[in-house]
């Protein structure tokens, strides 16, 4: 009798967690996909259409994507769907904001993203029925699109964009975005002021000899993944007037470093790249320097010795390069850019390009 | 002369070639630790490796110290990761040939068990949502999350062979599936996951890796593996009996359900507790024992301490080539397992005569 009671119990406790974890797996991924359309469920549908039905001259202009694919645009372009994160803050930093009628779950800046529908996680998960039902006039997408879905939205007439939204591509992208909204001069002036910031920091660090110039030990995402010489974070620590410490040998497209490497290096400045996944708030920042000030194998370097520790958010590496530049630059030679201010910049250029007044932690300290 | 002296005679014979082989072995793990604290990424090698343990052992000889950054690699980056190959080794290695053993199936690993799917889906959940079960940093959440959910496939295995009455084919059946039902769990949350870098870190966790190894992590996993290791050395006459078959077992008065019950325990808490810190490492735990049962038999109070051996030999030898072969850069060790493990391994049952698998 007990055996049975204790039988029954036990079977009934293992269906249970196995429903528990299933059903908290399902609903994980349910509030993932949700949760960022979920302020506005119904945007005002009134915002585009008006646009679409006025006959104009038909000119098309041809555009090089990313992938060396000639892309043929029917002007004028009123109707996009953007599905690369990132692309939608260039878009409507020249003009393009309006046209955005479905975008992916991570284009979330500007703040006026989020009326616009989501109809794709990112460009690996595009909803193929609800893009078409938007009856774009452009797919805007970066390199998670996989080639068959590419040809499908091709197959009914609907052209593709694919970019990729960093350096060194971050440059022609934009100019493209410029060609097909026809918005070049816009494109050039958002262009430009990054430029003007790259030729400052070069002009300063130009007469630095290479001893004068501190050694950096970058860090993204996980304890030891680090960039190698060539890569994108690379080229902007050397950008910045740094030289980094990571072998110029690694083919590996993550390498990890070995801890006893970085400790016989002892990096001047250490700089941890922050993503979305660590928060975005105060404390994360405060929490990942404090993790690499009391990792043991970083203990001896000459950056924790100084605290040299620097926390800076993705956004600013990736899509405001001019900004990140800024603050690595003003880090690693803070004599030399005393009178910059990184983060004054920042606002300029959001206020300037978006109307609007940046809140938020972007470097630390 | 008499069969029961013969018998005697060829017991104590077999017995102290068994001993050997594990002092062999033992010898062999020597050398291998002596050349991983040898070699690595940063420029200390035999000599000033030396100079810095034995100054270290040997406070009063320190005639010529070695520099502070020369003994902080050996003392805190190359030692604490030497000391956790072995024990990991040692410990999913001994866990291994116990499992083997219970459930009398020479392919049971802790991938079949569920308890890797397991592992790795809290290790995914912490990598890519940075969710977890208890609110800890950095890798801390990983390590947590790994180690509970390993627990949680044990008990769903538990749970569910007991349905059926626990044996030994309800259990591999259902640690089976909840691997599965794990594994399926973990691709969703790869598919999902919303940072591009999240993959490869997962899958560089799936692939194993010692590489964050430090004393703290040497302190928490050692005393676990240490004491659930030397309780399966217990259970080894239990497994003996069990390894005649169930009734055999039965008539000689072992609880064949209990004996199961309680290794289950034994082998996830060593093998959750180490997967936790250094990511599914494959392979050891299914190929050490058989290894040793290849020098020694299947006698378990033997076999048990000479899978552990072998395994800390395995992990180790492949961890220090792991930090070698592209250095700088780290490669995960799991690979190198098994591209070193499966030469040897087929070398051996080729040119072994002996029926090591009954």
């Amino acid at each position: 009798m007990e055996v049975n009671y204790l039988k029954k119990t036990t079977v009934a406790l293992t269906v249970v967690l196995i429903a528990l974890i299933v059903g908290a797996s399902v609903y994980g991924v349910y509030t993932l996909y949700s949760s960022p359309a979920s302020p506005t469920p119904s945007p005002s549908p009134s915002s585009t259409p008006s646009l679409s039905p006025t006959p104009q001259q038909t000119e098309t202009v041809t555009v090089v994507d990313e992938t060396g694919v000639s892309v043929e645009v029917t002007l004028p372009v009123t109707r996009i769907v953007n599905i690369a994160p990132g692309a939608a803050e260039i878009l409507c930093a020249i003009g393009g904001g309006e046209k955005i009628v479905g975008r992916d779950a991570y284009s979330t800046f500007p703040p006026s993203m989020s009326a616009v529908p989501i109809v794709a996680e990112s460009s690996f998960g595009p909803n193929m029925e609800q893009i078409l039902e938007l009856n774009p006039d452009l797919i805007i997408a970066d390199q998670g699109l996989s080639d068959a879905n590419r040809q499908k939205f091709e197959a009914v007439g609907v052209p593709v964009i694919v970019e990729m939204l960093m350096e060194p591509r971050l440059e022609d992208a934009i100019r493209n975005f410029g060609t097909v909204l026809g918005e070049l001069d816009k494109a050039n002036d958002y262009i430009n002021f990054t430029q003007s910031y790259e030729t400052l920091v070069k002009d300063r660090i130009a007469t630095l000899s290479q001893s004068e110039k501190p050694t950096v030990y970058f860090e993204w995402y996980q304890p030891w993944y680090t960039s190698s010489l060539g890569d994108s974070w690379d080229e902007l620590i050397v950008s910045a007037g740094g030289q980094n410490i990571a072998p110029s040998t690694l083919n590996v497209s993550n390498p990890i470093l070995s801890p006893e490497y970085v400790a016989e290096q002892s990096p001047e400045i250490i700089v941890r790249m922050l993503t979305r996944m660590d928060g975005e708030d105060n404390a994360a920042f405060e929490t990942l320097r404090n993790e690499i000030l009391s990792r043991t194998g970083l203990s001896t370097t000459t950056a924790v010795k100084e605290s040299n520790v620097f926390i800076i958010h993705n956004n600013l590496l990736v899509l405001r390069p001019a900004i990140g530049l800024l603050y690595l630059a003003k880090w690693f030679h803070p004599t030399l850019f005393a009178d910059i201010d990184p983060a004054a910049i920042h606002v300029q250029m959001i206020q300037k390009y978006f109307g609007i007044t940046l809140s938020g932690v972007f470097a630390y300290p | 002369m008499s069969t029961a002296a013969e018998l005697r005679r060829l017991y104590s014979k077999g017995k102290k070639r068994k001993v050997l082989a594990i002092f062999a072995l033992f010898i062999a793990l020597l050398v291998a630790i002596v050349a991983s604290v040898s070699l690595g990424a940063g420029s200390p090698r035999f000599i000033e490796a030396m100079n810095v343990i034995f100054s270290r052992v040997f406070p009063f000889f320190n005639i010529n110290p070695e520099p502070a950054i020369t003994q902080f690699i050996i003392m805190d980056l190359r030692l604490p990761r030497i000391v956790l190959a072995i024990v990991a080794g040692a410990g999913l290695a001994a866990s291994g040939a116990t499992m083997q053993g219970v459930l009398r199936n020479p392919l049971v690993s802790s991938y079949v068990l569920g308890i890797s799917a397991a592992a790795g889906f809290g290790a995914a959940l912490a990598i890519v949502f940075g969710i977890s079960v208890i609110g800890l940093f950095g890798g801390y959440v990983i390590i947590a999350n790994a180690f509970l959910f390993s627990l949680l496939a044990m008990v769903l295995v538990y749970g569910i062979a007991r349905m059926r009455g626990i044996s030994t084919e309800t259990v591999i059946l259902a640690g089976i599936a909840i691997g599965f039902l794990f594994s399926a769990l973990l691709s969703l949350i790869q598919y999902v996951a919303p940072e591009n870098e999240a993959v490869p870190a997962v899958v560089y966790w799936l692939m194993g890796s010692l590489h964050t190894s430090t004393w703290t992590s040497v302190l928490i996993v050692s005393p676990i593996v240490l004491i659930t290791v030397l309780l399966m050395v217990q259970q080894s006459w239990n497994i003996n009996v069990l390894s005649m078959g169930e009734d055999v077992a039965t008539s000689l008065g072992v609880n064949s359900k209990r004996v199961l019950g309680i290794n289950m325990v034994l082998e996830t808490l060593a093998t959750a507790s180490i997967i936790a810190f250094s990511g599914v490492i494959g392979f050891v735990d299914l190929i050490s024992p058989h290894i040793a049962r290849m020098l020694i038999g299947s006698d378990h109070r033997f076999l048990i301490p000479c899978s552990a051996l072998t395994g800390a030999f395995m992990l180790l030898c492949s961890d220090t080539v792991a930090r070698l072969v592209l250095a700088p850069t780290e490669l995960p060790v799991g690979i190198v397992t098994s591209l070193l493990g499966v030469p040897f391994f087929i070398y051996i049952l080729v040119s072994k005569r002996r029926q090591s698998w009954r």
